[in-house]
């Protein structure tokens, strides 16, 4: 049986719209589900990942769509690189020069300072890891490798500079410079020292700490699975094992080990080519760090009625 | 007229005789059978017996004739009792043929609807009605209030005014007041108590004139309606006390937002093995066999 994704939830469901004059695309709830493929199939014993439109059996609703412990339809993520608005205001519009040299924190404060008053006013904030693992499982299963930059484009990834929002091939369901341009920080996945922290997969926005410490650079070869109090890495994509040379990666993508109190960063900018990716995280600067090559992408929970 | 010495008449047959002979001069007159002189009468006397025939055989086409009468009682008494059991019996053949596709809805090119007659004489619809007092879904017997007039073999519509189905009737065991028929196949739907009735005909004899149903195909299903007949739909809706989903659930379905959803799919990615730059991942479904 061969999928059709255009007409299959919740790919089908992946949309623009624009919220508070943001040009946004909406990502609607799905449940996953992680283990080996069951005895006497095809993919016995192999690690495999499965995602459900709706709830089954064995399967949880992903924590990007957890709000305060309460499950939400579907979240926002800025269809382009942030830009500044104005009024220290983060916004997501075509043709605009992405916001950078901005702290992990000032990116927070920028997206959040949309939050004037409820609804489309109300629940802006800055990307969290889990959104970020949220795409990266969705154009996983449907193009069967994370090799992104093959199979869709290598985007900005080997020029002088970053480009104008909206400006590259790198386009997955609507959201553009979906990897390249510039690194976009991440919320909700942080160091502390080098040991990995993450929010708790509740919707609480509480950081959890994990007790690992993640690997230096190189070539991601697995990722972790380690599950804890209110955490399950396997909802994530975080490098648990490299290896220094690319042939023996496993995700296409290069990995930046971590340095103490890191930040995360996502997606790489317009330097180290293919190194860069859907699945590229940099752990190698500390949250206070800015850096021109360095930006961040807004998100926005819907109003929970 | 006879002769006293019967033995000296000319032997005679029914057969026209070419030619009377003539005695010529050269005959001598002897007598016999093969005398020349008898030869004449012999040819006169064959004639005479041939026209005789045929002048009965005449006579028994023309009423009123003692041949024309034995005839007729010959025929009035020929027993064709056997010949309207194979009329009969190829009747039923074309009637139950005739059923069974009207109950599968097949209908001549050109025609909505089909009425079905089977014919137990050729002068007359079998109405057999025999009112079912006891069936069962699932079960290959039914009880009816009398057997009488059900026929081995011969085919039945069973219905309530609501379902319908045709069964065969395999045997008839009768013991005191039970009357089990017993059918080729069970019965498949579910019957109102003390409505259902066996039906020999689809037709409909009333008012001099033959009904047959003709709406069932221009029905349309309606929303939480129930229908099996032309005027017979009935509500399926029910309520049920549950204020929220938590306690409600359905095998293959689940609830939300007060929908049921049923089949919702699964699809997973395989790590086969790593390495090769990025890794050998395979599509799978929910069993963890490969999808495309």
């Amino acid at each position: 049986m061969s999928i059709d994704f255009n007409v299959t939830a919740p790919w089908s469901g992946i949309c623009d719209v624009t919220v508070d004059g943001q040009a946004m695309v909406k990502i609607p709830k799905f449940y996953v589900k992680y283990g080996l493929g069951p005895s006497g199939s095809k993919r016995e014993g192999k690690s495999i990942r499965w995602v459900s439109d709706h709830k089954k059996e064995g399967f949880h609703v992903h924590p990007a769509f957890l709000k305060d412990g309460v499950e939400i339809p579907y979240f926002l993520i800025g269809k382009y690189e942030a830009y500044n608005a104005g009024s220290s205001k983060a916004g997501s519009a075509v043709g605009q020069s992405p916001w950078v040299n901005v702290t992990t924190a000032a990116a927070i404060s920028a997206c959040a300072a949309r939050n004037t008053g409820t609804g489309d006013q109300a629940g802006w904030h800055l990307q969290t890891i889990y959104e970020v693992a949220a795409r990266q499982i969705l154009m996983l299963l449907e193009y069967g490798t994370p090799d992104m930059q093959t199979k869709i484009g290598n985007g900005n990834v080997s020029s002088s500079g970053a480009v104008a929002t909206g400006g590259t091939n790198a386009k997955w369901r609507g959201i553009c410079e979906a990897w390249g341009n510039v690194w976009e920080q991440v919320d909700g996945c942080k160091g502390n020292g080098t040991t990995l922290q993450v929010f708790d997969n509740k919707g609480n926005r509480t950081y959890v700490d994990t007790g690992l410490i993640p690997p230096a650079s190189g070539y991601p070869k697995d990722t972790y699975t380690n599950t804890g109090a209110n955490y399950d890495l396997s909802d994530l994509f975080i490098p648990s094992t490299v290896d220094a040379t690319a042939s023996n990666g496993s995700f296409s993508d290069y990995f930046w080990g971590p340095v103490s109190g890191f930040a995360c960063y996502y997606g790489g900018n317009w330097v180290n080519g293919t190194q860069y990716g859907a699945f590229c995280l940099d752990f190698g600067n500390a949250l206070s760090s800015t850096d021109s090559s360095v930006g961040f992408r807004l998100a926005k929970y819907p109003t929970v009625s | 007229m006879a002769d006293e010495n019967t033995t000296t008449y000319v032997p005679e047959k029914s057969e026209w005789t070419e030619g009377v002979r003539m005695i010529t001069t050269a005959d001598a007159v002897v007598g016999g059978v093969d005398g020349p002189p008898n030869k004449a009468y012999a040819a006169l006397a064959n004639r005479t017996v041939y026209l005789k025939d045929l002048c009965v055989k005449l006579a028994a086409s023309i009423p009123g004739t003692e041949e024309f009468e034995k005839i007729y009682a010959e025929i009035a008494n020929l027993d064709v009792t056997k010949l309207d059991g194979r009329v009969d019996h190829l009747e039923r053949l074309t009637g139950n043929i005739m059923l069974s596709l009207q109950a599968a809805n097949m209908s001549p090119t050109g025609y909505d609807s089909m009425m079905t007659e089977t014919f137990d004489n050729a002068e007359e619809i079998d109405q057999t009605i025999a009112t079912v007092t006891s069936v069962v879904s699932g079960d290959d017997s039914i009880d009816v209030s009398s057997a009488s007039g059900i026929v081995i073999g011969n085919h039945y519509q069973l219905t309530d005014g609501e379902a319908q189905e045709e069964v065969q009737v395999k045997s008839i065991n009768i013991a005191g007041t039970t009357n089990r028929v017993i059918l080729e196949s069970p019965v498949v739907n579910q019957y109102a108590a003390g409505k259902a009735k066996l039906y020999r005909s689809s037709v409909a004899i009333y008012n001099g004139r033959a009904y047959g149903g003709g709406s069932i195909k221009t029905d349309t299903w309606e929303p939480k309606k129930s229908f099996s007949g032309a005027t017979t739909a009935q509500d399926v809706t029910t309520t049920t006390n549950y204020t929220s989903t938590a306690g409600f659930e359905v095998d293959g379905a689940t609830v939300e937002a007060g929908k049921i959803i049923l089949g919702a799919a699964a699809f997973g990615i395989a790590m086969v093995s790593q390495g090769s730059t990025a890794g050998v991942w395979q599509k799978v479904d929910e069993n963890g066999d490969d999808l495309a």
